[in-house]
């Protein structure tokens, strides 16, 4: 299988997949209460590619984890596909990860004892209809590198392998927690335009980390998130192309 | 500056405070041990050599026919190394004891007027010495007078060497000679029904009509006398050769000092092998800790090297936390140890009789302990250490290579690993990662196998012996011994005793046995060659027929005196002229109690020049009979004043069972739970670390949508693995183990041979799964509870 054709018609629906009703989250730390987030309220659309943009500490991590089921609101409400992810049990939450959700991450997070294939297949094998293993790390360019284990590939391969990991579950959600962040240049581009790509040609919906400007702009929205609120949001038809990245 | 490390260090050990207190526990069970077993040791060394010294015990007992005092005082003067001897009367008996449903049996034996002074005296515990004026007295042995409820003033009838006489019992008392008293042929005690009646030395001239005359001598030896104590009294026999000399025994061969220098002799390699398997764990535990601790300091390790931190200094905080939990180990083991040590002494109070066994616990055992504790601890850190000195300052500075993934070795066989899911494949390529840990791993569960089966084995090897000798080899339901030379008409007279369906003769001669310069007393046992109440076996348990002609010898006698099936050997009879005979062997027998040589009762008549002489009759009871039919047997025996002892091989049978389930039950289960904490010591130990190393894989897993049942899944199969693997690894270890402490309590009177049942290898097994799991559910609490989310985006 190619890159598959886009699908049926191209209209693309502005239906909102996720949907942030005035998230608040507040960390305890013994005495100290520290207000992360402090009611955020946004949408993401299905299909499109959403970055959330701000300092370093401004708490997209947080808002993130609160998108992808790793944590829990303090208050607010969390719609994703109209399911309130807070009202979910763990046990419903753990499902809700597997079945739907694709992380990738700044460090790469890949198991240092398995080969970059069989990184991507546990990953697969966690869901029903998976993509075939082989068949995501050709996506993401790394068709040769199967039986390399994690620390024979270099940062950009590395991540390249925890996206293939990410989209051989066929998620609806792909988050992407800084992934360039660890990457050079180039090698940054190449991953957000496997990225963008992946968004355009397999209609993933791709939630994007950054607290870089010129990143952000290659999201068809852009969630401005500044002291717990989030202070802007833009929408673009045309968002950049990452080959046309200047950092 | 070193505080910063101290701190660091000490931060590091209570976040690793679970497998911390792992290797404490390990080193505490090793030093309880070696506290109890050493302690124990001690405390029974030191009762016995007391009891020994100022009860005035024997170095030597000769068992003689009647002799003339005066001529046998004579053969002993003419040997220089004998210092001292006292001639005394002894002879069996049976108890008439009114209602009685089993035998009670006793030993009687003459003391002189003064018996506390005399050789092998006794010290009184209840009631009076014997007193002027009254001959009938007796004092008897305190445990079975207690067992019995007899006190001073009670009166006993007792039946011996053809007499009945009344007795009045004087008091109660211990002798060193009986610290461990069995009833003659078995190796568990009895009190109920087995005793040692003392009675004044003229009152058993009288009653046996030894007049001048004795049948028992027993000595002391000059210091190199006892040194070269067989021949002394290979020299004693020659010159009592005359009177029929029937049993000459050094102190060491003495039943009950023989019992308990095996007790001795097991204490003390328990106290080396128990401990050192303990310690050699803790330490192998420690060692995988302090090397994990090493990789996680050598930040700040390296920070305070760069800035002049000396090797010296560094070394001693680093081994300082070694050798705290290993000392923390060693007095928190000392303590269950003085607990322990108490509760063996108890179990020794019980079975021997000694007048003062204290549980004592020196102070310096009790370093010795820790000492040992912290010694394998600071051995267990070295690798640690050592990865700590060849840390470079710079290297330090950087974070550590990150782990990478290592094809394992099984990878070269694709066909097998291309069937294999990627649980097992992460696990397999962990254990090549970390080589020396899963080795030590392995090594752990060996131990704790080892440990397992050897307490299962134990139990196997005595339901062995014990199933050998009460089922395979005695199949009578009583033994009936008579006075010395009975004709053959005896045997109807016990098919007459009510209750008694079958009978046969038993003819017991004791004899010299040698072949070469090797000797060796003991006893042929001529029995029917059809007979089917004593059936000796061979080593497999099948029937040996007892041939028309030539002997059955035990295994074990054969080879101290060097012959096989087929060779002859000169028997020298204790009786009649004493002539030597040349008797062919004719095959040889197991034997576990006693060394037991048989021979057809008309053949070995024959060759004795005898005719139609019995000593004693194996007889079977009505099956299913009652109580009242067995009083009345009693009753009858006692009628019979043929009749020298009654055993009931029953109650035998059940004594030692009684026996087995006491003590030794208590051993495996302590074994068994010993074996449990090297197992949860060291997996837990394993698991923690690993947890704690794998933080970011188990966060990652989690995100992906794995629950906590599958990323454990993860953690079961490497235990899984590396445990089955060990427990396999450990049981010929134990077999071994088994073999070797067998060999350790392998005496002349009894020979246990290592059994372990099929069913004890899976019991060890499923103990080893058990301790898994049981360990499992730990790990997934420990995986529930982990806080993973901090570890997603952390730098690696
Ligand atoms: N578990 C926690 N407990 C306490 N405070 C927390 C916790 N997690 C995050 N914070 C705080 O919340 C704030 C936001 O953190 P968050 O990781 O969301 O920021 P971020 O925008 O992702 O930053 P960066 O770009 O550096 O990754 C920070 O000040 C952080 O210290
Ligand atoms: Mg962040």
């Amino acid at each position: 299988m190619s890159i598959a054709e886009p699908q049926s018609s191209e209209v693309r629906s502005e239906e909102p997949f996720v949907v942030l009703e005035n998230v608040t989250r507040t960390f305890s730390m013994g005495e100290v209460e520290v207000r992360v987030l402090r009611g955020v309220t946004a949408s993401i659309s299905r299909g499109r590619m959403t970055a959330i943009w701000g300092e370093s500490g401004s708490g997209k991590t947080t808002l993130l984890n609160l998108i992808g089921g790793i944590d829990r609101p303090t208050e607010g409400r969390v719609l994703v596909g109209g399911v309130n992810l807070p009202d979910l049990s763990d046990r419903e939450l753990t499902r809700f990860r597997r079945d739907r959700v694709g992380f990738v991450f700044q460090f790469y997070n890949l198991i240092s004892t398995l080969t970059a294939l069989e990184n991507v297949a546990v990953a697969a094998e966690l869901v029903s209809d998976p993509m075939d293993s082989a068949e995501a790390l050709r996506l993401v360019g790394l068709g040769e590198f199967g039986d390399r284990f994690p620390g024979r590939l270099s940062g950009g391969q590395q991540q390249r392998v925890s996206i293939a990991r990410a989209i051989a579950k066929r998620p609806d959600l792909l988050l992407c927690d800084e992934p360039t962040g660890a990457l050079d240049r180039e090698t940054g581009v190449r991953v957000l335009a496997l990225l963008q790509e992946l968004n355009e040609k397999q209609n993933v919906t791709v939630v994007l980390i950054t607290h870089s400007r010129p990143v952000a702009a290659l999201a068809h929205r852009v969630l401005f998130l500044e002291d717990g609120v989030v202070r802007s949001v833009r929408d673009t038809e045309h968002p950049k192309r990452a080959e046309d990245l200047e950092w | 500056m070193v505080s910063v490390l101290t701190r660091k260090l000490l931060r590091d050990l209570v976040r690793s405070r679970g497998t911390l207190l792992a290797v404490t526990v390990i080193a505490a069970a090793g030093s309880s041990c070696l506290v109890a077993l050493v302690s124990s040791w001690l405390n029974v060394d030191r009762a016995r050599e007391d009891y020994y010294e100022a009860a005035r015990m024997a170095d030597f007992w000769v068992d003689v026919r009647k002799s003339p005092v005066e001529d046998v005082r004579r053969a002993a003067a003419r040997i220089p190394e004998i210092v001292e001897v006292r001639a005394r009367i002894s002879w069996p008996a049976v108890l008439d004891i009114e209602g009685a449903t089993a035998p009670v049996n006793g030993l009687i034996l003459s003391l002189p007027s003064d018996p506390e002074r005399a050789l092998n005296g006794v010290v009184m515990k209840s009631g009076g010495s014997f007193s002027f004026g009254a001959r009938n007295q007796v004092i008897l042995s305190d445990k079975f007078a207690r067992a019995r409820g007899l006190r001073t003033g009670d009166t006993i009838t007792a039946v011996a060497g053809g007499q009945r006489r009344s007795l009045v019992v004087a008091g109660t008392a211990d002798s060193p000679e009986f610290i461990y008293l069995v009833p003659p042929g078995s190796l568990s005690e009895d009190p109920e029904s087995y005793g040692v009646l003392y009675v004044k030395h003229d009152f058993a001239e009288d009653m046996f009509g030894f007049e001048g005359a004795c049948n028992g001598i027993v000595g002391r030896l000059t210091p190199g006398g006892v040194r070269d104590a067989s021949a002394v009294l290979g020299r004693l026999s020659k010159e009592l050769a005359p009177f029929g000399v029937l049993n000459a025994i050094a102190r060491k061969e003495q039943f009950s000092a023989q019992m308990i220098d095996g007790e001795l002799q097991q204490l003390r390699s328990m106290a080396v092998i128990l401990p050192a398997v303990f310690f050699g764990v803790a330490a192998m535990v420690l060692n995988v800790l302090m090397t994990r601790l090493a990789e996680q300091q050598r930040t700040v390790i390296g920070t305070l090297k760069a800035l002049g931190l000396g090797d010296g200094r560094l070394s001693i905080r680093f081994l300082l936390f070694g050798a705290v939990a290993g000392l923390a180990g060693g007095l928190s083991g000392s303590l269950a140890g003085v607990w322990m040590a108490a509760g063996m002494t108890e179990l020794y109070r019980f079975y021997f009789t000694f007048p003062n066994l204290s549980a004592r616990v020196a102070p310096l055992v009790i370093a010795g302990a820790c000492g040992a504790s912290v010694l394998f601890a600071v051995l267990g850190s070295l690798r640690g250490l050592r990865r700590v000195l060849a840390l470079r300052p710079a290297d330090a500075m950087r974070p550590p290579a990150p782990a990478s993934g290592r094809a394992s070795v099984l990878e070269r066989r694709p066909a097998l690993w291309r069937r294999m899911g990627f649980r097992w494949r992460m696990v397999l390529r962990g254990f090549a990662r970390y080589r020396a840990r899963a080795l030590i791993a392995v090594t752990s569960a060996a131990f704790g196998s080892c440990i397992l089966l050897l307490a299962f084995g134990f139990v196997d090897s005595i339901d062995a012996i014990v199933d050998f000798q009460y089922r395979k080899v005695l199949r009578s339901d009583y033994r009936l011994t008579f006075g010395d030379g009975t004709g053959g008409g005896a045997l109807g007279e016990v098919l007459r005793l009510p209750g008694v369906v079958h009978a046969e003769p038993v003819f017991s001669a004791v004899c010299t046995f040698s072949s070469g310069n090797a000797s060796k007393r003991g006893a042929i046992q001529g029995i029917r060659e059809d007979g089917e109440l004593l059936t000796p076996r061979d080593s497999a348990g099948r029937i040996v027929p007892v041939p028309p002609a030539g002997l059955l010898m035990a295994e074990r006698m054969a080879a101290q005196l060097g012959i096989r099936a087929g060779d002859r050997v000169t028997v020298t009879p204790a009786r009649g002229e004493q002539r030597p005979l040349d008797l062919p062997v004719a095959h040889t027998v197991r034997s576990v109690f006693g060394m037991g040589v048989y021979a057809s009762i008309d053949w070995l008549n024959r060759v004795l020049g005898e005719r139609d002489v019995m000593t004693g009759a194996e007889a079977r009871f009505l099956p299913g009979a009652d109580d009242s039919l067995r009083r009345a047997f009693l009753a009858a025996v006692v009628e019979r004043p043929l009749i020298e002892a009654v055993s009931d091989m029953a109650r035998e049978k059940r004594a030692m069972r009684k026996q087995i389930d006491g003590a030794l039950m208590g051993t495996a289960v302590v074994m068994i739970l010993f074996a449990g904490v090297i197992f949860f010591g060291s997996i837990l130990n394993g698991t923690l670390i690993s947890l704690e190393e794998r933080r970011r894989e188990i966060a990652t897993l989690r995100v992906m949508g794995c629950g906590d049942a599958e990323i454990g899944s993860l953690f079961l199969r490497e235990t899984l693995l590396v445990n089955v693997a060990g427990t396999i690894l450990g049981l010929p270890l134990g077999l071994a183990a088994l073999r070797f402490f067998m060999t350790l309590v392998q005496t002349d009177a009894f020979a246990f041979t290592a059994v372990v049942r099929p069913e004890s290898a899976l019991f060890t097994l499923l103990a080893a799964l058990l301790f898994v799991f049981a360990c499992h559910g730990v790990t997934r609490r420990v995986i529930r509870r982990l806080d993973w989310r901090d570890a997603l985006n952390a730098r690696e």
